[in-house]
């Protein structure tokens, strides 16, 4: 599903984020990048979902070489690719059915087919009942939850969650793993990254950790 | 599918316009004030070569015949005058004629011309020009052409005060043009600060978009949709605010200067302006949006 060939990257400011990283994540899997902040999760995310390049190795998502990929294909990549962020990424002056939505509408699905799917995503998350609420209105962990509606709605193989619960308390960050462990039961490949090692060791079955930009437990390849 | 599509981008671009009211604002009142800009010099412009047209229609071409040109001479000269395009009407006025014109002219003093051996004045030809040719053009070249005939002495036609008021209109249209090009640059240059602006404080709305995978076109077309409304209000605001002072100005100055620019007849945009400058709104607002998101959509 994922795949890295001696991947590196550095950005423009000479600072080296990534280094010779060789990877496989297979279709299904639920693993987690962790390491101190700086170690080089955010960027490994960012290369998954085209927001940057590598400088140097290929990367594979879903049989595409992300090296040789069109600009103009990259939004097609990115809607069979959920991604969800420590600062939840939402639109604060929409309601959270249309903030599941917005997801759905810019692919331009049918109407129809739009508010079934939101509708079914946000009984997943258990927000159905707050449709009409800004995520202003709600709390952290119920924002991230909007978050991960709106990323999955698509029913993307692939879902991204960068520090998905760095910004919320111990019982609800439990809840949220909980939801993506559910997600990851439906057949989607979950990537989690997080410097929160005791989570990462409670819900993983793979941990891939990083240091400086390189994988420290290499030998740890696949469960 | 398609009929979905449309309602989606045009619900985003009026939520665009109602989440980001006070960007909007701004940009319309910069638009407005350039279209408004744009819209009195060209309405000056217009109605200056209006003023100048109509003083030419009432322009009255007085040729001189030769002191001793005779009725015979004075006959071919006016149908010589009489044959081209621009002549409407044309008055002989004989050397006695003018004597006595003059006489009747000096009034109390008529007595100075008593002690005259010979009557000194020339006889000459009144001529009124054709409505549809009394333009600076037509004239320069209908004076061209009588000034070849035989016994014609000289052209009177007002020419230093016409000369004048050429190089007052040629100097409008020049500092017009000067000011009028500066305030353009200086309305670009904010019209695409302002669009910046906008498109800065929605950089969230379009990175989001663009991670659930929003095509650049999809993500352009509610920002456009919001240029041409945009375009379009301010279009209509500054010809709205334009047809009131138009109005107005007129109302002051028919009132006011009635003698001096006689049967003057101002007009409004002509049509084809009129819908020129609601087509320069709408581009400004559209083209400025458009440009001015490229640096987002690399995201």
């Amino acid at each position: 599903m994922i795949q890295m060939f001696d991947v590196s990257k550095v950005y423009p400011n000479k600072h080296s984020a990534l280094t010779a990283i060789n990877l496989h994540i297979k279709k299904g899997d639920f693993a987690f990048l962790t390491g101190q902040s700086g170690a080089g999760k955010t960027t490994m995310i960012k290369l998954i979902f085209c927001a940057e390049q590598a400088t140097r190795g290929q990367i594979v998502v879903k049989g595409i070489n992300l090296a040789k990929i069109k600009k103009s294909r990259i939004p097609y990549l990115r809607r069979d690719i959920g991604v969800v962020f420590q600062d939840f990424k939402l639109l604060n002056s929409r309601t959270v059915f249309e903030n599941v939505v917005f997801a759905l509408e810019v692919t331009g699905a049918r109407r129809t087919e739009i508010k079934r799917k939101a509708w079914q995503v946000l009984k997943l998350v258990g927000l159905h009942n707050r449709l009409d609420a800004t995520p202003l209105e709600l709390s952290g962990g119920e924002q991230q939850r909007i978050a991960i509606a709106r990323a999955i709605v698509n029913d993307p193989t692939i879902l991204l969650a960068d520090e998905p619960t760095g910004n919320l308390d111990a019982e609800i960050a439990h809840d949220i793993m909980e939801l993506f462990k559910n997600i990851n039961n439906r057949g989607t490949t979950v990537v989690v990254a997080t410097h929160n090692n005791t989570l990462a060791r409670h819900y993983s079955t793979w941990q891939i950790t990083l240091d400086k930009g390189r994988i420290i437990n290499p030998e740890e390849q696949h469960p | 599918m398609i009929f979905s599509r449309l309602l989606f981008f045009v619900r985003e671009a009026l939520h665009g316009i109602k989440n980001n009211i006070v960007i909007h604002l701004i940009a319309l009142g910069t638009l407005t004030f350039a279209l408004l800009t744009f819209g009195i010099f060209v309405i000056t412009v217009i109605n200056l070569n209006r003023i100048f047209d109509d003083w030419g229609r009432n322009m009255q071409v007085i040729v001189y015949l030769e002191g001793t040109s005779g009725e015979e001479e004075a006959a071919a000269v006016r149908e010589a005058i009489a044959g081209l395009p621009q002549t409407g009407t044309v008055t002989y006025i004989s050397k006695d004629e003018a004597l006595s014109i003059l006489k009747k002219n000096l009034q109390d003093q008529a007595g100075i011309l008593d002690n005259l051996e010979a009557n000194p004045l020339p006889p000459s030809l009144e001529i009124q020009l054709k409505e549809e040719h009394a333009t600076q053009q037509s004239l320069t070249t209908f004076i061209r052409q009588v000034k070849k005939l035989d016994s014609v002495s000289d052209v009177d036609f007002g020419q230093d005060w016409l000369r004048k008021f050429s190089a007052f209109i040629s100097m409008i249209k020049l500092v017009g043009t000067g000011v009028g090009s500066f305030l353009l640059l200086a309305t670009i240059f904010i019209i695409s600060n302002t669009i910046k602006l906008t498109i800065y404080s929605r950089r969230e709305e379009i990175e989001i978009m663009k991670l659930v995978g929003a095509t650049n076109l999809s993500i352009q077309i509610p920002f456009f949709l919001e240029g041409i409304t945009q375009g379009c209000m301010a279009s209509l605001l500054s010809l709205g605010m334009l047809y009131l002072g138009y109005k107005l100005l007129i109302y002051k100055i028919t009132v006011d200067y009635s003698l001096y620019l006689g049967t003057v007849d101002f007009i409004f945009l002509p049509q084809k302006l009129f819908f020129a400058l609601i087509l320069l709104g709408i581009a400004l607002g559209t083209f400025g949006c458009i440009f001015s998101m490229g640096r987002f959509l690399k995201m």
